[in-house]
């Protein structure tokens, strides 16, 4: 079964039809990339997913069940799990509280059992800072624990970001632009997290990404969209060579 | 028995409250603090949980929210009605009127929190500022309220032990909560709501849950203002007195409850003492606020708590090391 299946998504924004008829398939442990010139639509996809926007039309379906009309913080629960294009940290409390804060479904104390301080919270707060700190030591900012978040440099602000939406536990990760205003070196070592990411946590990734190399080296398959229609479909070769993607890209003929 | 270093930091905060009551009552006892400063006294505490209340509102949970005054009113009105109507004798019916004070103010949180929350911002501010409104004048044109005399012949119960106690009590119930994963849940959404709710948070589940708590104490501190006023009326509970708190609350830092009690006690003690100026009280808290905004927006500690701070200095002073800022987020105290 699949692990995510779009169909006939589309969404209008007043008499703008922003994306029409998208079908998206994603299976377990699959680095899926959607791309697409600028304005095509990708992040929409995305906010549909995720609900901050409700579809107009079509289904979404996660492991078979149906997420239309659920709240965003249900669907983490279900197990779909977000980053954003221009970095959404916690600026002003710690790196390992922002962590925490993914955790906050996976702990279970009452809000009672936390002021009273019951067996419940200290066991729970432990087993929290505990993953926390593991997830931290993969990425390699266990250092950074207790630094507030908004002070790291911006590539540990974006794997801080990644290692939240981790912390949520999810089956199927969004990455928005991941290696925005990234060098060729800091590219390729998101390009080895990522596939870290996915064998490490058995999950599938779904990456919007402007970067070729990253795209072409990472992604198994390619969605491409262009004024919010699927254009064409494949593997990385397949689309390289595809003239319909080409003209999105370099401007029709 | 070898404590750990939390339980360590547990107990050294008992023995100080306890100590800090000691002091105080024997204080007041041997008359070194006289009658008019025993009153202060009581309003500095009544204060601190009104401050201390707002804050979870607004520094923590970020809403920016303008009808505390609101739920002070509806919990004096309750606890006064409560003492006066109930037939109990008056220490029994004390403490009953001033949690069902609490309680019937926490309904009244999640009766406006519901419409109000949905909007951010500005639109909050001007709604919980509405409803603070509609809340006083409906008391005032009420028969069983007292109508526009409000009620008189309070029974004078609040004193020493039971203010401190409340006070005590607030401030702590607010620290657990915010070192705690659902106080984290609180100030997530004040650092980025859309993020929030991306993380898993039911943002709307927590700022009502901020909300009525904060509706909660405040009504308790109605209640205690009603039983040590005599008499109330709806009018001293307006917009003013919801403007009044939230300078507190700026003062002392948003998202610092240890701000909140430092704040609260200059803001009751500098009255006193420029009590010859009084006509010039709202002159200079607000030229106090200008200034404060101009140089220090943050508030007098920001969003630090006062321990860490002094922990910081002494750390520094010791060792040349420097604090990295952290926040008051780690459980332990």
């Amino acid at each position: 079964m699949a692990l995510l299946k779009v169909d006939n998504l589309g969404i209008t924004f007043g008499g703008l039809r922003a994306l029409d008829d998208v079908r998206i398939e994603i299976h377990p442990n699959e680095i899926i990339g959607l791309i697409g010139p600028n304005g095509a639509g990708k992040t929409t996809v995305f906010n549909l997913l995720t609900s901050v926007y409700a579809p107009s039309a079509g289904s979404i379906e996660l492991e078979g069940i149906s997420i239309v009309g659920k709240k965003s913080f249900e669907i983490i629960k279900h197990g779909i799990a977000r980053t954003f294009q221009n970095i959404r940290l916690f600026k002003d409390i710690s790196v390992i509280d922002n962590i925490r804060i993914g955790y906050h479904n996976n702990a279970n104390y009452s809000i009672l059992a936390g002021i009273l301080r019951l067996p419940s919270f200290w066991s729970e707060e432990k087993r929290m800072t505990e993953a926390a700190m593991q997830l931290l030591k993969m990425f390699n900012m266990e250092h950074l624990a207790e630094h507030r978040a908004g002070s790291l440099p911006y590539g540990q602000q974006r794997k801080l970001e990644i290692c939240r939406a981790l912390a949520t536990q999810p089956k199927l990760l969004l990455l928005d632009e991941p290696a925005a205003g990234m060098n060729p070196t800091e590219t390729r070592e998101l390009m080895e997290t990522i596939r870290f990411i996915r064998d490490h946590f058995q999950i599938s990734v779904l990456l919007i990404e402007h970067d070729m190399s990253l795209v072409m080296g990472l992604c198994e398959r390619l969605i491409v969209l262009d004024y919010g229609v699927i254009i064409a479909t494949g593997t990385p070769e397949e689309i390289k060579k595809n003239p319909k993607v080409i003209g999105a890209y370099l401007g029709g003929e | 028995m070898k404590l750990s270093k939390i339980q360590r930091s547990y107990l050294y905060n008992a023995l100080a409250v306890v100590g800090v009551f000691i002091v105080l009552y024997v204080l007041q006892l041997t008359g070194l603090i006289g009658r008019y400063y025993q009153g202060i006294l009581l309003t500095l505490l009544i204060n601190i949980v009104l401050t201390v209340s707002l804050n979870l509102a607004t520094g923590f949970l970020g809403q920016l929210t303008l009808g505390h005054a609101g739920f002070v009113s509806v919990g004096a009105y309750t606890a006064a009605l409560i003492s006066l109507r109930s037939g109990l004798p008056e220490a029994v019916a004390f403490p009953i009127a001033l949690v069902s004070g609490g309680v019937v103010a926490a309904v009244f949180g999640i009766m406006i929190g519901i419409p109000a929350l949905r909007l951010r911002g500005d639109y909050l501010a001007i709604i919980t500022l509405g409803f603070g409104e509609i809340i006083r004048v409906v008391i005032l044109n009420l028969k069983f309220t007292g109508g526009a005399s409000g009620l008189n012949g309070i029974p004078i119960m609040t004193n020493f032990p039971y203010a401190y106690s409340i006070a005590v009590l607030t401030i702590t119930v607010m620290f657990l909560l915010i070192r705690s994963r659902h106080g984290r849940a609180i100030i997530s959404i004040r650092e980025d709501e859309i993020a929030a709710e991306s993380s898993g948070i039911n943002t709307t589940y927590y700022k009502l849950l901020a909300f009525t708590i904060a509706a909660f104490f405040a009504g308790v501190a109605g209640g205690l203002q009603a039983h040590m006023l005599f008499v109330i009326d709806a009018n001293k509970f307006g917009f003013i007195y919801s403007v009044d708190i939230m300078v507190m609350v700026v003062l002392g830092g948003m998202g610092s409850i240890t701000g909140s009690i430092l704040a609260a006690s200059i803001l009751t003690i500098l009255p006193e003492l420029l009590r010859d100026l009084a006509q010039y009280r709202m002159l200079i808290y607000s030229i106090l606020l200008i200034v404060l905004m101009l140089y220090r927006p943050a508030g007098l500690l920001g969003r630090h708590e006062l321990s860490q701070k002094i922990l910081g200095q002494w750390a520094g002073r010791l060792g040349g090391k420097k604090r990295t800022p952290t926040t008051p987020d780690s459980p332990e105290a």
